[in-house]
Order: structure tokens, then C-alpha cells, then sequence
């Protein structure tokens, strides 16, 4: 009797026992299940937001590419070696000097060749004096052979200096052949040389007639 | 716990939008030609954090004619991931005189759609033209010089790029013109660009 009765109270225990494991593991199941729901929201939340930003990023970036691709058109300008064209533009410059300093030169020339001209003038007027009344012109720059206008400075200064030399002659001349040509009255000549240049010369020719030269004009027209 | 999760969330779709907004603004900048509208929206989305918004500031930055600082732009992202972001890089390095940095990103854009086909076979063209005779001395202390001013700048991303291109015309000459100082001072430079960008 005691025996079954031992037994039918570990029945009970091993009834209660097992009931309230299983209530517990119902519990425990329960709490997991509120556990994993607030996760699994997030989750949820953030692969749609991260699609969503996909979506959002791919308009972008299709937007963009398709910008990129319409511009992408214009032809960019020719390559060019840095090195060389900097070199090129030394030699621009280079040459630029060059020139620059032929002028001078050529300045310096023409300046010279009116010191030389003076002076040649002033020689003649020496001789011309002394060979009675033969007339000297007054020096002007002449404009030279190539030109025919005076104001030019591009050219040769030897020239330059041949058109005052003739100038200074040119005085002498006119005076000289007028006064033969005239004969008897007043003979008027034209001066100027055949470089151009030259005024007016006045001289008297052998005591007969006075010649007037009038100004040279046109270098080679004469 | 939770609540500061969403308000994180909440907080990095707004900025994430934001500079979604600002990059879709400069996108319509772009395609319409208002390139220096375009240069502000990247540079506000790429405050707000926007990956891509770096290199299409540079692609911008190459359309307003100013290589240099496209090419600095560009450092912040490696090439290969977009074509036609790689093309544009390489009209950066054209646009700079970098003729084989230009050579070099285009060779990867071989396999590109038709338009970028026919626009790539175009300036490789150009650039073969440009590298066919010997480079010449001047060219190379050109590059080399620029290496200098830009690394005394502190631009050493563009400062190695001037280094890189001397030390590869260096290498098309028989006397090796200039190599040797140009790896010399990509040595110096090239930790300090990889690192990115000014400094």
C-alpha cells in the first residue's frame, strides 16, 4: 500500500514537473518570439529604406549618366607638347629681338649717314665758294632709292646717305645747267638729283645768268 | 534602444535624400550645360555624404576647363568602375598635357558603348599624333617642373602626376631624359597620394 502510494505521488511529481517545464518552455518561446519581432522590424525597416535608397541612387546615377553621355560630344582641342610650343614662342621672341635690333642698327646707319651728309655739304659749300659762286644745296634726308617718300625710316640707310650726297650735287646741278641751257636770259633748271632729295640750289654760271633750281620731287622721276 | 535605432535611421534617410536631391539637381545642371551650377550641387551632396558625388563634381570640373582640380577630384575614387567616368578622367589628364595618363585610361575603355567608342578612337588618335616623334628635353624638364611647383603647392596627387608622365617620356628617349628624377620624386610623392588628394 505504501508502495502504491509512493508511486502515485511521483506520477504527480513527474505530472507537475513535466507540466510546468512545458509552460515554461511555452514561456520562454513566447518571450523569444517578443525578442525577435522588434529586430525583425528593423530589418524589415532598413532593407526598405536600402532599396528605396537603391532606387533613389540608381535614378541618380542614370540621371547623371545620361548627362555625362549628352556632353560627352565636344572635340577637345589639339595635343601639343608642352615643351615645344614654349620653345616655338622663345623663337618668336628670339626673332622679335632680332628684328628690333636690326633697326637700331639701321637708326644708328641713317643717323650717321646725316652727320656724313652734313659734312659732305658743308665741303661743297667750301668748294663751291672757292670755285666762284658755285651754289650749294642745303641738305635735306632724301628718301632714298627704293622709297620716293621721305618719311620712311625702313629704309636702307646707305641709301639714305647716297640721297643726301646727291641732294648737296642736286644744289649744284640745277644752278649750273640752268644757267647754260638759259643762254642768254634767266634759265631755270630742275634739281634734285637722281637721288632725290635735294632743293633748291641757286648759282650763278659763268657770270652770264642766274639758274634757279626748283625743288627735286619724285626721286626716279627725274 | 529601439527608439534610437529609428531616429539613426530616420536621420540617415534625410541626409541620404538630401544629397540624393542636391545630386539630382546637378545632373540636370549638367545635361543642360550649366556646369558650374552642376560643380555646387556635387559639392553639397558630397558634404552630405554622397559616394559618387566626388567624381561627378570632377567630371564638371573638366567640362569648366579646370584639369588640374578634376584631376584632384578624381584621386578620391579609383578609375575602372565607370567608363564614362573614366573617360572623363581621361579628358582630364588630355586637358592637363598628361598624354599618358590619358593613353592609359583609355586603353580600358576599348570595350565601351558606340558613342564612347567613336569619341575614345578620336583622342587616342590625337594623343598618338602628339607622342609619335621622340619627346623632347624641354617637354620632359616642362613636366618635371610643373612636378616641382605643384608638390611645393602641396598638391601631391598632381604633383605625381607630372612626376609619372616625365618619368614615361623619360622612358621613350635613348638617354632616359629626366627617369631618373622623375621616379625619384614619385617615390616621395606616392605614399603621400595614395593617401589622397591636397594636402
Amino acid at each position: 500500500m505504501k508502495a502504491k502510494m509512493l508511486h502515485a505521488g511521483a506520477a504527480a511529481a513527474l505530472l507537475w514537473a513535466s507540466a510546468a517545464g512545458g509552460d515554461e518552455a511555452q514561456r520562454t518561446q513566447v518571450q523569444t518570439q517578443d525578442q525577435m519581432q522588434a529586430p525583425d522590424r528593423t530589418q524589415m525597416h532598413d532593407r526598405a529604406h536600402r532599396q528605396t535608397q537603391d532606387q533613389q541612387h540608381d535614378a541618380v546615377h542614370a540621371a547623371m549618366h545620361d548627362a555625362m553621355r549628352k556632353q560627352m560630344g565636344n572635340p577637345p582641342a589639339s595635343a601639343q607638347m608642352p615643351g615645344m610650343v614654349d620653345r616655338e614662342v622663345a623663337g618668336a621672341t628670339a626673332a622679335h629681338e632680332r628684328a628690333s635690333q636690326m633697326q637700331q642698327a639701321r637708326d644708328a646707319a641713317r643717323q650717321r649717314a646725316m652727320t656724313h651728309g652734313a659734312q659732305d655739304a658743308a665741303m661743297a659749300r667750301r668748294h663751291g665758294a672757292a670755285s666762284a659762286g658755285m651754289p650749294s644745296g642745303a641738305m635735306q634726308p632724301g628718301g632714298g632709292m627704293m622709297g620716293g617718300d621721305g618719311n620712311t625710316t625702313q629704309q636702307g640707310a646707305g641709301m639714305m646717305r647716297a640721297g643726301d650726297m646727291h641732294g648737296g650735287s642736286g644744289g649744284m646741278m640745277p644752278g649750273g645747267s640752268g644757267g647754260m641751257m638759259g643762254g642768254s636770259g634767266t634759265g631755270t633748271g630742275t634739281g634734285g638729283g637722281m637721288m632725290g632729295g635735294s632743293t633748291t640750289g641757286t648759282g650763278t654760271t659763268t657770270g652770264t645768268t642766274a639758274g634757279t633750281g626748283t625743288p627735286g620731287g619724285s626721286p626716279m622721276a627725274k | 534602444m529601439i527608439a534610437a535605432t529609428y531616429s539613426l535611421l530616420a536621420l540617415a534617410i534625410s541626409a541620404g535624400t538630401a544629397a540624393d536631391e542636391h545630386l539630382l539637381a546637378g545632373a540636370g545642371a549638367f545635361r543642360d550645360g550649366r556646369f558650374d551650377a552642376a560643380l555646387v550641387e556635387f559639392r553639397v551632396a558630397e558634404k552630405l555624404g554622397a559616394p559618387d558625388a566626388g567624381a561627378y563634381a570632377a567630371a564638371a570640373l573638366v567640362k569648366l576647363g579646370r584639369p588640374e582640380e578634376a584631376i584632384e577630384a578624381f584621386a578620391s575614387s579609383p578609375p575602372g568602375d565607370d567608363d564614362l567616368l573614366d573617360w572623363y578622367r581621361a579628358l582630364a589628364c588630355y586637358d592637363a598635357r598628361l598624354y599618358n595618363c590619358a593613353g592609359r585610361l583609355l586603353t580600358g575603355l576599348d570595350h565601351s558603348g558606340p558613342k564612347v567608342a567613336a569619341e575614345v578612337a578620336g583622342l587616342r588618335g590625337e594623343i598618338a599624333r602628339v607622342l609619335a616623334p621622340e619627346p623632347a628635353k624641354a617637354s620632359i624638364d616642362w613636366y618635371l617642373a610643373r612636378c616641382d611647383e605643384r608638390r611645393a603647392e602641396g598638391r601631391t596627387a598632381l604633383a605625381a602626376a607630372y612626376c609619372r608622365e616625365a618619368a614615361d617620356l623619360g622612358a621613350r628617349r635613348k638617354d632616359r631624359h629626366g627617369g631618373a628624377r622623375a621616379k625619384a620624386e614619385l617615390m616621395r610623392l606616392e605614399p603621400a597620394a595614395a593617401r589622397g588628394g591636397r594636402q
